[in-house]
């Protein structure tokens, strides 16, 4: 009577440790564009949300209400967990931000030919 | 002063230039005249502003209306013509300055005289409003008084008055006279407009909603986000417009600017420089020589002087998002460099991040930057490009008043 049950709680051990492999199987970790992170920036505000994707090559992105989107750079060394919905990680590993954050303060960094092609999210090294 | 020096007189025509002495005075007296209008004054004899006109004018109707109206059709095409404009006591005739030799030999036996002068900047001013307001009209009637006791413009129109109101209040700020407020007292198909000085007039409800005329330390929003409106200046090239950053607009004329909760149009982006210098022009509405100022959403500051700025002595910005952030400068030609490129010569500020934050923020950018003279006026020094902070250290930069001058060949628009 007793091999039997060692052998279902064998077998349970087997499903949760496959199951574990399988969850982090679906956390992906990628990294995230950077760009010198300057103390200042040319500033204007937005009402924009965080949103990414692993299969993505921009990685993260603003999601405008008006439907636009704004690549986005991000200090050196940041990181982006996808497990499965966005988390970003800053060189310490601390979840900074979420898939679905508001942003209400961004700073271009595109090129001259358009400097609001490629953003960073204001006040990510500030208090 | 401002007024006076754009060449203008006023003449007073008692009662009306198309009738005898005799008729005229009887014309100009309205049929429900105030207590200051109970007995026809001898107009040579008074030696201050009219008293309470407000009752009269707001009744403009009959002889006096009359009067005005037939003032206002014989000499709308006369040359040097400006307006026919009832001050509560008389009907006024405003001419151009250049033509006020031919004005009096023309009406030379008529009663004329030189309007007193406590009344005569806000004469030119309502006669101007009303003869925007009588374009306005295409032809319906429109008849108009100045009450110089209270300070106040009252139109009488057979059209929307709110119509009339807002072309009025265009041609108001135009003169300087912004702090006139209207009041839209029926806006059916006849109303009467009282555009008033009142310091509890609400014009506006807050930095998200402003109206035009558009003041400084407004949110403004485009397609690439929000800034701040700056301060008013005219331009030899651009005319009279609110100046802000250019990076607001990515550097792009033609942008159209929405205030902050959209319900307004501020104009189109013109003259837009960037990256150096970073500034840019709003054209299309009009505006004032106000900012908001304070640190909430509705305080209303009169920006009374403009200098250049200094290091060492505090200023104060009224962005839109930050609200009043105040600090002084260490540096008066700094660089400032990134992907879209350098901009130069700017005024930079940096203090201790902490409670409170950045100096200023996102979104500030175009706001001006002030030297606070009292509670209620400010001096105008810049404004604000950009901003930061690392986690110690907070930046403003910030665009020096010279520059935008320079780059315009503009004044500050003073109120």
């Amino acid at each position: 009577m007793q091999a039997p049950n060692r052998s279902r709680r064998g077998a349970s051990f087997v499903a949760l440790c496959l199951l574990a492999i399988v969850l982090n199987g679906c956390t992906t970790e990628r990294p995230l564009p950077a760009a010198e992170f300057a103390d200042r920036c040319r500033g204007v505000a937005t009402d924009a949300v965080l949103a990414g994707s692993a299969n993505d090559r921009r990685v993260t992105w603003l999601q405008t209400p008006e439907g636009g989107q704004m690549s986005l750079v991000w200090p050196a060394g940041w990181t982006a967990r996808f497990s499965p919905d966005l988390q970003v990680l800053d060189v310490g590993g601390v979840v900074r931000m979420r898939a679905g954050d508001r942003v209400s303060g961004i700073c271009f960094k595109g090129s001259a030919a358009d400097p609001s092609q490629v953003v960073m999210i204001d006040g990510l090294l500030g208090n | 002063m401002r007024l006076l020096s754009r060449g203008l007189v006023l003449v007073a025509l008692l009662g009306t230039t198309l009738a005898s002495p005799a008729q005229a005075n009887q014309s100009a007296i309205p049929e429900a005249a105030g207590p200051a209008l109970e007995a026809p004054a001898a107009v040579s004899d008074r030696t201050t502003c009219p008293g309470s006109a407000t009752t009269a004018i707001t009744n403009l109707t009959g002889k006096t209306s009359d009067a005005v109206e037939q003032a206002q059709w014989k000499y709308q095409d006369t040359a040097g013509f400006r307006a026919a404009i009832y001050d509560g006591m008389s009907v006024v005739i405003v001419v151009d300055q250049s033509s006020a030799s031919d004005w009096a030999a023309r009406l030379q036996g008529t009663g004329l005289r030189i309007a007193a002068s406590c009344v005569d900047t806000a004469l030119v001013a309502a006669a101007d409003a009303t003869a925007s307001g009588t374009k306005v009209a295409a032809g319906d009637y429109i008849a108009a008084g100045y009450d110089g006791l209270h300070d106040a413009v009252i139109v009488n129109t057979t059209l929307d008055a709110g119509d009339i109101a807002r072309a009025m209040s265009r041609e108001l700020v135009k003169h300087g006279r912004q702090d006139l407020s209207h009041v839209v007292e029926n806006t059916k198909s006849k109303g009467t407009v009282r555009i008033a000085h009142s310091e509890h007039a609400v014009r506006r409800a807050s930095r998200t909603t402003d109206t035009s005329p558009f003041f400084g330390g407004g949110r403004i929003r485009d397609t690439f986000g929000g800034c701040t409106t700056g301060f008013y200046i005219n331009s030899t090239t651009n005319g009279t417009v609110m100046v802000t950053a250019g990076h607001c607009t990515n550097g792009q004329n033609g942008i159209t600017w929405f205030n902050g909760d959209g319900s307004a149009s501020l104009g189109a982006s013109e003259g837009v420089h960037f990256p150096d210098p970073d500034l840019g022009l709003i054209d299309g509405s009009g505006y004032a020589s106000d900012t908001f100022g304070g640190n909430n959403q509705t305080t209303v500051k009169s920006v009374t002087a403009s200098a250049d700025p200094a290091t060492g002595v505090t200023y104060c910005q009224y962005g839109a998002t930050s609200l009043r952030k105040c600090y002084a400068y260490t540096s008066l030609n700094y660089q400032f460099c990134d992907s879209s490129g350098c901009t130069n010569n700017l005024a930079f500020s940096s203090g201790p991040a902490g409670p409170g934050g950045s100096l200023s923020s996102a979104g500030d950018s175009g706001g001006g930057v002030f030297k606070e003279l009292t509670s209620t006026t400010v001096s105008a020094r810049g404004i604000v490009i950009g901003n930061g902070c690392s986690a110690t250290v907070c930046q403003t930069v910030d665009h020096k008043r010279q520059t935008i001058l320079s780059t315009y060949n503009a004044t500050v628009v003073l109120h």
